[in-house]
């Protein structure tokens, strides 16, 4: 309690109010605007934060991840396209009410509930991860080598549609991050002599391109659709809902606050796939499922309470492990290494003060996203109509402002491209994006662990079976690839019979 | 040959994918060790990953091939024409001037010419709008440059010329 008031204390003061204003405004903008993202976001501001303090930029940024991800039910519901993947199954029951003439009944309550999804979801963080960084505190290297591998396998068999698809950008991403010195004795790997990448591709160089540079080469794909952006008409008088259904929401709101903290917890999953899991677990539990899609309220607060939810989740591996849940936690994890802040039990440690600074600071951007995008509602509307052609050649220039600015030189400006061709690639192959953020950030972790424990054991591999918690994480890697493996093929003998 | 890879774009996929993984592989023999060491070292994880990377690359292919003999009709394909091919083409190169002229021209003046040819590229009814373009294309590039200098400090590439 008294480390919650420290926290607090430490971001009361205009400069910190003042940027988490900033961060949630401009995260709706990104969020509401289909096409840019919360994580695009983040990765244009994390060069501004350089010259801040830690707490400084580490709050611009949890207010950019809060705006963004919630921005993305405007478009949903006003355009009927999703202002980012975490908004997809807001459109279900979003657009219909809006149909109907409800369009402020429907931002309303999309506004009210994404603000009590974010709020849950950080109490539940400001319990739980404490008490798992006090457990954390005894890992040694192999419990983090099994962490951090069965984190790869999982995101490989969630994200997209096949498993081996999975997998294989998880490996692609890991063999971006072997070039450079080896970890322990610093053997140079696939550095071709250069020396700028002896240090190996920096994270902020890959997030921008695969994520920002990368959508330049889809909107030029999209020279000759016609796409007419017209936003619907809508009137707001208060939130749109009486008390008595606000109260009748509890349960679902609850329920699906708790499913997005959890798929948040999980690495690599996000806000996309606890969005649709809230609907859908909504729709089942729900008396009157054939209610649903026809514009009820229950079918837009469990997506939008969920996806919200997922904020406080997934800053719960972050700050304990150090191992980010999902691409946008990927680059909060960079802005904290660029500080000299290493994520980990230590930090809360260490840096307790900033630890429940960043949970003060979680509140205070959740608040200020109810109260921006309510009121500023016209402005973000008026904002979608702003033409793409014009807009992202402008954040193109901003990234190249962000990567040079990363080590004032023009090697890391020049390797945004190439991460933004490997981005357009992967896509046009139908590979995933987001297991390749998570493979480069984790192939290093999984390395030098496992390098680690191996000298511990003076070459013995039993060890990581043997011990309780790294045994059981091992286990659960194996079964995130043999669950999904199994279901494929009785699906195909399923698909053979059929014929 | 041609048509076989349009009706199924995992064959690229996982034929591309396996010839990464043998380029890690290969290029793991020619990482520097110490002669005398242990069985893991430097060359262990591309190695592993090179491995991993080939075998998924093989489940893709065999996904793929017995999908072609499962599906006798033709695998929905998205038709790309030639002129998206060329727009994307366009930013490809341009994208690659602006960051080599950076140091040349300098931020404010490689930073307005892509903006502006950018615009160009991406709007089919560019040549109505030239004035507004070269106006937001100067504007926006003098802006950040001046914002990044004041307030963040950061010092970006004036060039030779100015």
């Amino acid at each position: 309690m008294e480390l919650i008031l420290v926290g607090f204390a430490s971001i009361l003061n205009l400069s910190s109010f003042l940027l988490i204003f900033a961060g949630v405004a401009i995260g709706i903008v990104f969020g509401a605007i289909p096409g840019l993202t919360a994580t695009m976001a983040l990765a244009l501001f994390l060069p501004i934060t350089y010259n801040m303090s830690a707490l400084n930029g580490i709050v611009l940024l949890l207010g950019l991840y809060i705006g963004g991800i919630s921005g993305g039910l405007i478009s949903a519901i006003l355009l009927k396209i999703p202002g980012t993947p975490s908004s997809v199954a807001t459109t279900f029951d979003g657009h219909p009410m809006a149909m109907q003439g409800k369009a402020g009944r429907a931002l309303g309550i999309g506004i009210v509930y994404s603000f009590i999804g974010g709020v849950i979801s950080l109490l539940l963080l400001t319990f739980i991860a404490p008490a798992i960084a006090k457990v954390a505190i005894k890992f040694s290297a192999y419990e983090y080598f099994a962490i951090a591998l069965f984190a790869i396998t999982l995101i490989g068999s969630v994200s997209g549609d096949n498993l081996a698809k999975g997998l294989a950008s998880g490996m692609l991403g890991i063999a971006f991050s072997l070039v450079g010195m080896a970890p322990i004795d610093g053997y140079p790997r696939f550095t071709f002599g250069r020396y700028e990448l002896y240090a190996g591709f920096d994270i902020l160089p890959v997030l921008i391109g695969l994520f920002a540079v990368s959508e330049i080469f889809l909107l030029a794909e999209d020279k000759f659709k016609k796409l007419d952006v017209k936003p619907m008409e809508y009137q707001m008088r208060g939130f749109g809902f009486s008390m008595k259904e606000f109260f009748g929401q509890s349960w679902n709101a609850i329920r699906s606050s708790i499913i997005g903290t959890g798929i948040g917890i999980l690495p690599g999953i996000g806000g996309s796939i606890a969005n649709m899991l809230a609907y859908m677990v909504a729709k089942k539990q729900s008396r009157n499922p054939e209610a649903f899609g026809t514009g009820i309220m229950d079918g837009i607060v469990a997506p939008e309470s969920a996806n919200n939810a997922v904020t406080g989740g997934a800053l719960i591996p972050l700050l304990t492990l150090g191992i980010p849940g999902d691409a946008t936690t990927a680059m909060l994890l960079g802005a904290l290494m660029l500080h000299g802040l290493t994520p980990g039990p230590l930090l809360f440690r260490n840096n307790a003060d900033l630890v429940y600074g960043i949970f003060a600071a979680l509140l205070v951007a959740n608040i200020f996203m109810l109260i921006i995008e309510y009121f500023g509602l016209r402005v973000f509307v008026k904002l979608l109509k702003i033409p793409k052609h014009i807009l992202m050649p402008i954040i193109i220039v901003l990234c190249v402002v962000g990567a040079f600015g990363l080590n004032n030189r023009l090697f890391d400006t020049a390797a945004i491209i190439f991460f933004g061709l490997i981005g357009y690639g992967v896509q046009k192959i139908k590979l995933p994006q987001a297991p390749i953020v998570l493979g480069f950030i984790l192939g290093p972790i999984i390395e030098v662990n496992f390098r680690r424990a191996v000298m511990f054991s003076e070459g013995k591999l039993l060890p990581f079976f043997t011990k309780p918690i790294s045994g059981f994480f091992l286990l659960l890697a194996a079964l995130s690839i043999i669950v999904p493996l199994i279901k494929s093929i009785t699906q195909n003998k399923k698909h053979v019979l059929k014929k | 040959m041609h048509k076989l890879f349009k009706k199924n774009m995992d064959l690229i996929t996982g034929a591309l994918l396996f010839l990464i993984a043998i380029l890690l592989f290969v290029g793991s023999f020619f990482i520097q060790e110490r002669v005398n060491t242990s069985a893991i070292g430097p060359r262990t994880m591309p190695q592993i990953v090179g491995i991993l990377l080939s075998m998924t690359a093989i489940i893709i292919v065999v996904d793929a091939i017995r999908k072609l003999q499962m599906t006798s009709q033709e695998v929905h394909t998205t038709q790309t024409d030639w002129r998206t091919f060329a727009t994307v083409a366009e930013t490809i190169v341009l994208l690659i001037a602006y960051v080599l002229s950076l140091n040349l021209l300098g931020f404010p003046t490689s930073s307005s010419l892509y903006l502006f040819i950018q615009f160009v590229i991406l709007d089919p009814e560019w040549k109505k709008k030239i004035p507004l373009y070269i106006l937001i294309a100067i504007g926006v590039a003098i802006i950040i440059f001046v914002i990044f200098r004041q307030f963040f400090s950061l010092s970006l590439p004036t060039g030779l010329i100015f």
